[in-house]
């Protein structure tokens, strides 16, 4: 399966990209993708950064525009992800 | 309630400035002890004030209209982003009670003047400014003033008086008597919302300046001291301290938007080509400068800069968050120059930048609907998207020019003049034009944009659980368990209202502590160490206030004849399914929601009433009696 990562803020800043297309095998969660695919494209150290920031809480990831909190989230294929500095807003 | 023996306050200045224009008369009254106590200040006073001084029914634009201007015992000291100004009122734009948020400096130089508020009453003969230093108290002539722009007051003001003096004013806006008007801070901090700025206007009361010398005395310095360098340690490690000293509330336009808020076309709520254009990558390519408000290391206001297209050579305040979706989004308009100019435009004339939108994207609905005519709407075509009727439409709405001058009544009297069914797409709820968050896609959210007591506020139940999943997450789409959550977010937010503190500060500190219950037990020792007053220590007693405020603020509406048919939202949210991802098929299910809400409050189900046990469970018996002398207190 195939799923669609876009990258804000200083995310985008790490990453070096804006968005991508990672393939995936079916089942697999939000930390394998992580993990796995997420780290054998932009390397495995950034994409422990960025798990650890998503774990601390610092990055939040929307998939399809809902907010997910935790690694064992299992992703279909088509999801559209969303990774951000959490950050905050209103008046 | 009890009254307590005379006994010195830290922290407050312990007198209150009661200003009357029709006399020209500045009265200074001691600050009550029992209303430090029980409502704490900023939000808690105006809401005390206002209940015990207006009289249900009064019209807000008459000389007899209150105006509570307040901060807090916080305020002026080296707490952290507690220097709000607060700015309540009978709304002329609703009818209901009101409580608007600015921040700036105004109140701090205000609390060294040495005040803990200002009430404002009666109406001057002619247009006047009123000019504090200190105890001197003096009422101006402003007619020379009068007509001029927010910034063009400010500057005859501070060359008039003292170039350091800080401001509040109106613009032609409020001179206009726009409902829409709002007071203005010097530095376009603005309390924007209700249409403070129409009340100056009708009270000829063009700005309030002050210089002040004093210092707030604390009443253990030291504790004190330490607690404010906790804060500061908490604010460091927040994940929420960087965003915000970066892009303020420009961080979140973008995501926002794909988490299913940001609502497009008068939350028809379909896609919106171009939506990158909010990226916090594009945004922050504008700013120039970090600037902020007294004593907050946040920063989070910025300021833009145009270099090209037709406003290039605008150096202004940045468009916030709402003012990227009013005069934005929900208009289809895509040209972040053109909202920057009528964010602009808005300061200086002095309206309010969410109403405005919401209500240039409602002529263009009705216009789209072919409810209204290019030749009712003065030639323009109002097409939606198109900047140049942006800019053109906000003018005419601040200075009531043709079709503007309809727009300018608000929502709800602007439908009611144009007829047609045109109340179908008037995006209110008690008269306050909505907000930039979809009902449908955070229920606690709408829930609370339906019961709040100002209207459609998002600010009055900001839901940090629902929307940024913080400091848990919880489902935004789910009615299980709303009431409840909407209860308590509305009571802590009046809680730290009523100690005078800013919202995103709040976001700050408990994303950096990671729980709402260590934030406000940080603020019970905190404001027990400035002011000495017992019952602060006490967590409990701090969160009884922010209910206590709460309440007594809905009793102010049910004595102004609200009730539960009130508590509404527009027939889009509740028959229109949400069209995009992520809340694709939901819409608003208000009635469910309202019962869950009432039941947890504790108020009549019928009426939305609270009831007598309530509010003497609040220690709110007078209000009780005075309920049920007026035949207004469930049975
Ligand atoms: S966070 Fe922003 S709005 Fe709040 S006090 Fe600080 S600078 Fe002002």
């Amino acid at each position: 399966m195939r799923v669609y990562v876009e990258f804000l803020g200083y995310a985008a800043e790490k990453v070096g990209r804006r968005w991508m297309w990672l393939e995936a095998e079916t089942g697999c969660t939000l930390g394998d993708l992580f993990a796995k695919h997420l780290g054998s494209t932009i390397g495995a150290e950034l994409a422990n950064a960025l798990t650890e920031a998503f774990t601390r809480r610092e990055l939040a990831v929307a998939v399809n525009g809902r907010l997910v909190d935790r690694l064992e989230h299992v992703l279909e294929d088509g999801d559209r992800l969303l990774v951000f500095p959490i950050a905050a807003g209103g008046a | 309630m009890v009254s307590l023996p005379p006994q010195r306050l830290y922290g407050y200045t312990g007198r209150i400035l009661e200003i009357d224009l029709t006399h020209k008369k500045a009265i200074k009254i001691e600050t009550p002890r029992e209303l430090a106590r029980d409502f704490i200040g900023a939000r808690g006073f105006g809401a005390k004030i206002l209940w015990d001084r207006m009289k249900p029914g009064t019209d807000p634009l008459s000389p007899e209209s209150v105006m509570v201007v307040s901060w807090s015992p916080f305020t002026g000291t080296s707490a952290q982003s507690f220097h709000k100004v607060f700015v309540m009122f009978k709304s002329p734009l609703t009818g209901a009670y009101f409580r608007s948020v600015g921040g700036g400096f105004f109140a701090a130089e205000a609390k060294f003047a040495g005040y803990d508020a200002i009430v404002i009453t009666g109406r001057a003969e002619k247009p006047t400014y009123v000019w504090i230093r200190d105890d001197e108290v003096e009422f101006r002539d402003a007619t020379h003033m009068w007509g001029a722009t927010v910034d063009g007051a400010v500057e005859m003001i501070r060359d008039e008086t003292d170039k350091e003096a800080r401001a509040l004013a109106i613009g032609p806006g409020g001179e206009r008597l726009v409902k829409i008007a709002c007071v203005v801070t010097d530095d376009y901090r603005t309390p924007g919302r209700g249409g403070s700025g129409a009340i100056w206007g009708a009270k000829n009361l063009k700005a309030i300046a002050v210089r002040g010398t004093k210092r707030p005395e604390l009443f253990k310095p030291d504790e004190f001291g330490e607690l404010v360098r906790e804060q500061v340690e908490v604010f460091k490690k927040s994940p929420l301290l960087d965003p915000f000293q970066r892009l303020g509330t420009n961080s979140i336009v973008y995501q926002f938007y794909t988490l299913g808020h940001h609502p497009t076309y008068n939350f028809k709520n379909i896609e919106l080509e171009n939506a990158e254009v909010w990226r916090p990558e594009v945004l922050e390519k504008y700013i120039v400068k970090h600037v902020g408000c007294f004593g907050c290391m946040i920063r989070c206001g910025k300021r833009w800069k145009l270099t090209k297209g037709p406003f290039a050579g605008l150096y202004h305040d940045f468009p916030e968050y709402e003012t990227h979706w009013s005069m934005g989004s929900t208009c289809g308009v895509t040209n972040l120059e053109a909202i920057a100019y009528a964010n602009m435009l808005c300061d200086k004339y002095g309206i309010d930048t969410i109403s405005a939108g919401n209500l240039v994207g409602f002529a263009m609905e009705l216009y789209e609907k072919g409810i209204i005519s290019e030749r009712e709407a003065d030639g323009l075509r109002l097409r939606w998207g198109d900047p140049d009727v942006l800019v053109e439409l906000v003018r005419k709405i601040a200075l009531r020019e043709g079709i503007g001058n309809v727009l300018a009544e608000g929502a709800v009297r602007a439908a009611e003049i144009i007829g047609r069914g045109a109340e179908k797409y008037a995006m209110h709820s008690k008269g306050l034009e909505l907000p930039a968050y979809d009902p449908r896609a955070a229920k606690s959210h709408g829930l609370s944009y339906a019961t709040s007591n100002i209207g459609g506020s998002h600010m009055i139940g900001w839901n940090k659980y629902e929307i940024l999943g913080m400091p848990e997450k919880v489902d935004p789409l789910t009615v299980e368990g709303k009431g409840e959550l909407t209860k308590r977010v509305q009571d802590q937010i009046a809680a730290y209202e009523a100690a005078g503190w800013c919202a995103f500060a709040e976001l700050v500190q408990t994303a950096g502590y990671g729980s709402v219950e260590k934030t406000m037990d940080w603020m019970a020792r905190a404001l027990y160490a400035a002011t000495g007053v017992e019952e602060f220590k006490d967590p409990k007693h701090i969160w009884l206030v922010g209910e206590r405020v709460y309440n007594l603020e809905r009793a102010f509406n049910v004595r102004e004849g609200y009730t539960r048919k009130d508590d509404w939202l527009p027939e889009r949210f509740l028959r229109e399914p949400f069209p995009r991802a992520p809340a694709k098929g939901q819409i608003f299910e208000l009635d469910r929601l309202l019962d869950d809400y009432y039941t947890v409050r504790g108020w009549d189900l019928k009426t939305g009433t609270p009831t007598r046990k309530k509010l003497e469970e609040l220690g709110l018996k007078e209000v009780a009696d005075e309920l049920e002398r007026l035949g207004k207190l469930p049975a």
